[in-house]
């Protein structure tokens, strides 16, 4: 009998040891991934000598803190249901040493078990410790009926009639949680419990939010910033608190939280990304762009250094994985970038936007390539718009060889695609798999069109006419062959899809851009009768392009059609620029034209005034 | 047809491998193997020997390394995938660090898993990624991970693909996936930037770009191809996988490319053109062959496409590679190489291009279940590493010429006589085959008719033992006997004896076997040395029931000398049983030596009772006088000296012999059933005269008269007498058969006849007549005593010595024998006179004087004395 206290002396020791290196690493700059995993197996092995011997009363307290710790140090290296077998074991013997009968291994019930044998007596503590691992355990398993359950056993004693609700029940939660100095943990019980009671409202908040419930989501991320928390955690509470507001329809609230959040935690990436959206929403596109380069600021940042989890219990465990995509979801850096760069290019922050089109390129090819990834579902644009906006982002920079050689490259990966002749049946329903190859066939087409307009512009740009005539036509003749069946397709909907309507849309202006380009270096050269004719197909594809229609007017002039000239003159003023939902690279740019318009106006009002 | 001629090395051999999970990658000098159990070998080819081991906690399924080659990856059986630097020597493989003779054990720690799933099925490296794949409730996800991450791993993304439902898979996921596990691999685009890396395959950009579409060209990202066991290949962009689809929504990034519909063992590239690989490979585990080529954009401007050709190869193929331009694929039984070709410009010669794809060549290395390589080696030639199933590791050194890759195509006519000389060479094949058939069924066909001979053998070799038991009661199954018969043929008439032998057995008697009939003299004379003839009559088939006469004749150098016994016997001549040509010379020398076997069938005897004619039918001009005593006669006279007295004897009376038989014995013996003494009489004649062959009753009167078969006539006659003296108890009926002729030769020879047929009839019963008749021993005694004192010193008259009969001796006490003996004895001193009378001959023979006469005359009165007291057989 003289064995055994000595045996408890020895172990606590050995448990104490443990949890000192492990505390003076966790005080190190650099915590140890190994340390955290020698201390787990240690402790394991403690664990398990301890276990060696049938359950005791006597040693029930120091088997129970062991298993705590262990349970504690092995979160990174086990899976959850592992543990709580673990866990399970320990209960049972738990229940051994008071001598009741073990009779399930349904956890609920065993805890049920366990909370009447052991509520009263002295080893509440440590049963407490390990109810708090039981929650942790049904925490990251998104199991929250049933740590709702498990918290009204332990409160059940106090008479309470309120709507049972698992934030009250947190709230009222009262665990015993003082300390034996003679037997060290990992981590003190009471951190533990804040810890856990934060993430289990915002666990109840992210369902909410997932079910559209914003108000009652609102509702338990507000409790949640009252709660003692880690910074990072506070950041991501305001962040979607933030959220829930601009769902709400509260975009300057949200952008108020989304500033805190940032204020709290400047690594909290989803704030800022949040307010660049907002900012897009609000039409601030000065904003939207300074907080996306802070963004991909941070994000590059953040990529350099490692990542590592130096606290014992992070926040990142305890939501499941799904969860921490949700909390914190933020697009990849290459996403990041060309939203960036095509903010700024849509919104005439030309310079930068070329800038950032070109360091997008480059890590797309560079050799130390990085996956591109979309975490939070949505998906990158394909590399040739990519290339195609790169390009038409230079041509704007006045950059015309870079945006030749852009282009180029469309051109010839999409050589191989285009087919002799797309013929589409608007009658024709087409489902799932094929409608997507009408559409990519489609879209290789435009591409490669998009690619040789961008060109033939640029060659314009670089007064090589000849040149850009011969591109215009190329282009024209990618584009002509998407041909669809139905004449009056515009006006009927053939119950087809959106997505087609709008490829038709795109590739009808490209065609129009194309012949009105080609018009226009026809008038040039003074091919006079080529120019109308191609200026009066372009507007055929094309109706109410302000800038064709008075290109034609000139052309007619010189023609000495004066009459029809002034007609579309007047025309032109009466019709506005229908806004169209265009591709960044066909987006017409005011200072298109080449020549002077003034000339033009001048001499029509002295017509018409002369007439 | 020539194979492609390789040599092979065998490196080393270990102990027997896991087909399924076998793996070599060779990183310089030196091989990582693994067969499958927990150990990774590390071996060096230079020095051919295991440098290091590393021993893992579970048995291996997947083996890989990382893209700077300084990590080895390595997927366990209990679902841990393992991290582990590769030895230091090893990386810097310049240095020989390590001399010592002795492999390192390096036992890989516990905590280098990086990942664990037990659902975790293939994985590979590329671009700094992890890429696994694993089958959770038949749903095939792809997870991404960092490379070199921090542990556990940082999931990058994940994908998933489910499962066909086809009914193999459904039935056991665990257990399909392991005997085929999947595929994966990383393809990258060949281009000027991109960086050669010789773990992955590259494909030239032009169909890279048409099979996995645009936006992976551009980005030059790297392919993930995977072979699932269902048959599927499936891809994916490694680097832009997530990208947006036709109407801006996010699809799945991995595509169907094909499905072999087998599970697939091998995704390759292959076929270098000026851009890189042509042509993209797949293999099938049972024989299929996915070749996908780019179609060039015609001048029409057709889209340029691409095509999926199948074929097929001989499966099971466990384990393929590829070089420049050939397919390396292991079925169990040997190892081929596949040469392949690039699609032809116009689509005309296509079928022809598709049939040039498929010619196989035969390297003759059998159970490879592992290949690595190929790897072409400073002096030029190719060579392949492949780990055997008996865990053999060989070095396969394919010929110079076919690297070079001019096989040329035979021209049409030499082509015409390829193929005539391989339908040649398989008509040869065939003849062979077709005679070791038949040679086959030859000897089964001998050995049966052995079987049959020795059965057949075993049945006359039973009716022999059995003879005395069953003497006449049952019919022996083969049996033959004889009757002899006088034919006239030419004017001449002569005596043959017809012998019947008769199957009446349950088999057949086949070929081979023969009938001899030995003829055998029984009497010697002097000019009868080796007078005894055989003739054997073979007969092609004796079927169960048949019977088979044949004719012999008795009479041999013009004369006939009786009597004469006749030996039956069935031979089997064993060389029947081989064809000639068929035998080895061995075979032939033996059988000429011991070649036959045979079995006795019956023994015959011929007497003068057989040779005599009932009926004058002859003419008297026929009637030879060329006895015995005519020829002696002859021979004296030439010599000067007369004989005339016996001359006289012989001509002036008939000379009469009288055997005198009991009746009684008579009537039990010859189950006589006639009351009268004269029927009596007369069925002792018959029985004499014609036995059983002649039919009833052809004498009737006890006195006939036959012709001898030298046409003297003979008088035979029967009659019963009482002795009243003879017997103590009272008179004795006997029978007296007399022989009445003018011939001595003829009464001597009938004399014989008759005391034979008696001593036939009685020998066997001779223990029956147990009646003991009291004898009067005293005259009995007397005449013994009698003859002996006066037979002993004289010599015989010529004419005996042609009676001399060897008799069996049969000695007992009973007093029938003593008569019997009586005979016996008399025979014996027949024996001795004749003895003398050749001395006595012989004597003449030199010149001598000769006492003929007066011995003629003792031995005569002997004779007539012996006549006189004539012998009763009781």
């Amino acid at each position: 009998m003289s064995v055994i206290p000595c045996l408890v002396d020895r172990w606590s020791e050995e448990n104490n040891n443990i949890i000192l290196t492990w505390k003076q690493n966790e005080r190190g700059l650099e915590p140890n991934q190994h340390v955290r995993k020698r201390c787990w197996s240690e402790s394991l092995k403690l664990l398990q000598k301890i276990r060696g011997i049938p359950a005791a009363t006597e040693r029930l307290e120091l088997e129970m803190t062991v298993s705590y710790n262990t349970f504690l140090f092995s979160l990174n290296f086990c899976n959850a249901s592992e543990i709580e077998e673990s866990l399970t074991n320990s209960l049972s013997r738990a229940l051994e040493a008071c001598g009741s009968q073990v009779s399930c291994s349904d956890p609920v019930q065993l805890w049920e078990a366990v909370l009447q044998t052991l509520g009263s007596s002295v080893y509440v503590p440590c049963v407490h410790k390990l109810l708090l691992i039981q929650w942790m355990l049904w925490l990251m398993q998104c199991q929250s009926e049933r740590v709702l359950t498990l918290l009204m056993q332990t409160n059940h004693k106090r008479e309470h009639s309120a709507p049972v609700n698992l934030q009250t029940e947190t709230r009222n939660l009262a665990l015993s949680t003082e300390e034996d100095s003679s037997l060290k943990v990992a981590m003190a019980a009471k951190d533990l419990k804040d810890l856990l009671h934060i993430c289990t409202v915002m666990c109840e908040g992210v369902e909410q939010m997932k079910m559209e419930r914003y108000s009652e989501a609102l509702e338990a991320f507000q409790e949640a910033q009252g709660l003692p928390s880690p910074r990072s955690l506070l950041g991501q509470i305001h962040t979607l608190t933030g959220q829930s507001f601009a769902k709400l329809g509260q975009p300057h609230c949200a952008l108020h939280f989304y500033r805190k959040a940032v204020e709290v935690d400047g690594a909290c990436l989803s704030a800022l990304y949040q307010s660049a959206l907002v900012f897009r929403q609000l039409g601030n596109p000065k904003a939207e762009i300074e907080a996306l380069h802070l963004l991909y600021s941070a994000v590059q940042l953040q990529s350099d250094k490692s990542s590592s989890i130096a606290s014992l219990v992070s926040p990142a465990v305890l939501f499941g994985g799904a969860q921490m995509t949700f909390i914190s979801r933020v697009p990849s850096p290459s996403r990041i970038l060309h939203t960036l760069a095509h903010t700024c290019v849509f919104n005439g922050s030309i310079s930068d936007g070329v800038e950032y089109y070109l360091d997008l390129l480059a890590s797309l090819q560079s050799d130390g390539k990085d996956l591109i990834l979309t975490g939070d579902g949505t998906s990158f644009p394909r590399i040739p718009v990519v290339y195609l906006e790169a390009g038409f982002a230079l041509l704007k920079a006045k950059r015309y060889c870079d945006a030749l050689v852009v282009c180029e490259e469309v051109i010839t990966s999409t050589l191989d695609f285009i087919p002799e002749r797309l013929l589409l049946d608007a009658d024709e329903k087409l489902k799932g798999a094929d409608s997507d190859v009408v559409l990519e066939n489609v879209d290789l087409v435009l591409w490669a069109g998009a690619a040789h307009l961008l060109q033939a512009q640029a060659h314009w740009k670089l007064k090589d006419t000849k040149e850009a005539i011969t591109n215009f036509t190329r282009a024209i003749n990618q584009l002509v062959k998407v041909f669809i069946k139905q004449k009056d397709w515009k006006q009927k909907h053939f119950g087809n899809t959106e997505a087609m309507i709008e490829r038709m849309v795109t590739v009808e202006a490209a065609k129009g851009q194309a012949l009105a380009g080609r018009g226009l270096c026809f008038l040039e050269g003074g091919q006079l009768k080529e120019a109308l004719r191609d200026l009066n197909l372009s507007l055929q594809m094309t109706p109410g392009c302000k800038n064709t229609e008075m290109w034609l007017t000139e052309v007619l002039w010189r023609l000495d059609r004066r009459e029809e000239a002034s007609a579309h003159w007047r025309e032109v003023h009466s019709t506005e620029d229908a806004p169209k939902k265009l591709p960044l690279y066909l987006q017409l740019w005011p200072d298109d034209t080449a020549f002077d318009l003034s000339d033009l106006k001048k001499k029509m009002e002295g017509y018409i005034q002369a007439k | 047809m020539d194979a492609v001629r390789c040599s092979v090395e065998y490196l080393s051999e270990f102990s027997d491998c896991q087909s399924h999970s076998v793996r070599v990658i060779q990183d310089g000098v030196n091989l990582l193997l693994t067969r499958g159990d927990r150990e990774v070998l590390i071996f060096n080819v230079l020095e051919r020997r295991v440098t290091t081991v590393m021993l893992f906690e579970a048995s291996m399924i997947h083996l890989a390394l990382s893209d700077d080659k300084h990590r080895l990856y390595a997927l366990c059986a209990n679902g841990g995938l393992y991290c582990t630097p590769l030895p230091p020597q090893l990386s810097s493989s310049s240095v020989q660090v390590n001399k010592s003779p002795d492999s390192v054990l390096f036992t890989v720690p516990d905590d280098s898993i990086v990942l664990k799933n037990a659902s975790l099925q293939a994985f590979t490296i590329a671009e700094k990624i992890l890429v696994t794949l694993s089958l959770h409730k038949s749903v095939w996800s792809f997870d991404l991970y960092e490379e070199p991450g921090s542990r556990p791993l940082h999931k990058l993304a994940c994908f998933q693909v489910v499962t066909l439902n086809t009914c193999c898979l459904n039935l056991t996921d665990k257990e399909k996936s392991v005997s085929s596990p999947p595929v994966l691999t990383c393809i990258y685009p060949e281009g000027p930037t991109s960086v050669s890396t010789d773990l992955h395959p590259h494909l030239e950009p032009h169909l890279f770009r048409l099979l996995f579409g645009v936006d992976a060209s551009l980005v030059n990202s790297p392919v993930i191809l995977c072979g699932l066991p269902d048959g599927r290949i499936c891809c994916f962009t490694l680097l832009v996988p997530t990208l947006a689809g036709p109407t801006g929504e996010q699809r799945s990034p991995v595509r169907v490319l094909q499905s072999l519909e087998q599970p697939v063992v091998f995704i390759g590239t292959c076929v270098s053109g000026e851009h890189g690989p042509q042509c993209l490979v797949a293999v099938g585990q049972r024989g299929k062959l996915l070749i996908v080529r780019s179609k060039q954009a015609s001048l029409e401007g057709k889209k340029a496409d691409y095509s999926f050709n199948e074929h097929s190869v001989r499966g099971p193929v466990l384990c393929a590679c590829v070089d420049d331009k050939r397919l390396y694929y292991s079925s169990l039984s040997d190892l081929h190489a596949l040469q392949l070709t690039t699609t032809s410009s116009s689509e005309a010669t296509e079928t022809e291009s598709q049939l040039q794809t498929l010619t196989s060549d035969s390297l003759g290395v059998c159970r490879v279940v592992a290949l690595a390589g190929p790897y072409t080696n400073p002096t030029g030639s190719v060579q392949l590493l492949a780990v055997s199933l008996s865990g053999r590791l060989l070095r396969v050194n394919l010929p110079q010429g076919s690297e070079k890759g001019n096989v040329p195509r035979l021209p049409s006519s030499l082509a015409g006589q390829k193929v005539k000389d391989l339908l040649a060479s398989i008509a040869n094949i065939w003849e062979r085959a077709e005679s070791l058939k038949h040679k086959l069924q030859k000897k089964n066909d001998s050995l049966k008719h052995l079987n049959q001979v020795i059965h057949v053998y075993s049945l006359l070799l039973d009716n022999h033992g059995n003879e005395k038991a069953c003497n006449m009661g049952t019919k022996h199954p083969i049996s033959c006997c004889g009757v002899a018969r006088w034919s006239s043929l030419l004017q001449r008439d002569s005596l043959t004896l017809t012998c019947v032998l008769e199957n009446s057995s349950g088999c057949t008697l086949e070929h081979g076997w023969t009938l001899c009939i030995q003829v055998h003299p029984l009497s010697k004379g002097p000019n009868m040395e080796g007078s005894s003839r055989t003739y054997s009559f073979p007969f092609m088939k004796l079927d169960s029931g048949q019977k088979l006469d044949v004719t012999v004749p008795l009479e041999s150098t013009g004369r006939l000398s009786l009597p004469v016994k006749v030996y039956c016997s069935l031979v089997f001549s064993l060389s029947a049983l081989f064809s000639p040509e068929a035998s080895s010379p061995g075979v032939s020398q033996l059988l000429t030596e011991t070649g036959s076997i045979s079995a006795p069938l019956s023994t015959l005897t011929v007497d003068w009772l057989d040779a005599l004619r009932l009926d004058g039918s002859f003419s008297h001009g026929n009637i030879r006088h060329d006895t015995v005593t005519d020829g002696i006669q002859a021979f004296l006279r030439s010599r000067g000296v007369l004989t005339k007295d016996s001359d006289t004897t012989t001509k002036s009376a008939p000379i009469t012999v009288m055997v005198r038989v009991s009746s009684e014995l008579l009537k039990t013996k010859l189950h006589l059933s006639a009351t009268s003494s004269g029927e009596r009489c007369m069925s002792v004649l018959n029985w004499l005269v014609s036995p059983e062959a002649r039919g009833q009753m052809s004498v009737q009167s006890p006195v006939v008269c036959v012709y001898s078969p030298d046409g003297c006539s003979v008088k035979l006659l029967v009659k019963e007498v009482t002795l009243g003296d003879f017997c103590s108890d009272g008179p004795l009926e006997v029978l007296e058969i007399r022989v009445e002729s003018s011939s001595v030769a003829a009464v001597c020879g009938l004399h014989h006849a008759i005391l034979r047929r008696l001593q036939v009839l009685l020998r066997d019963s001779a223990v029956k007549c147990g009646h003991t008749k009291q004898l009067k021993a005293q005259s009995l005694f007397e005449a013994v005593r009698h003859v002996e004192v006066d037979l002993i010193p004289i010599s015989l008259s010529v004419y005996y010595t042609f009676t001399l009969i060897s008799v069996d001796l049969h000695v007992t006490d009973s007093f029938a024998y003593i008569t019997c003996n009586n005979i016996i004895f008399f025979f014996f001193y027949c024996q001795s006179l004749y003895k003398e009378l050749q001395d006595a001959q012989n004597q003449a023979a030199l010149g001598g004087t000769m006492k003929t006469n007066k011995n003629s005359e003792i031995l005569f009165r002997i004779f007539l004395q012996l006549r006189a007291n004539p012998l009763v057989i009781l």
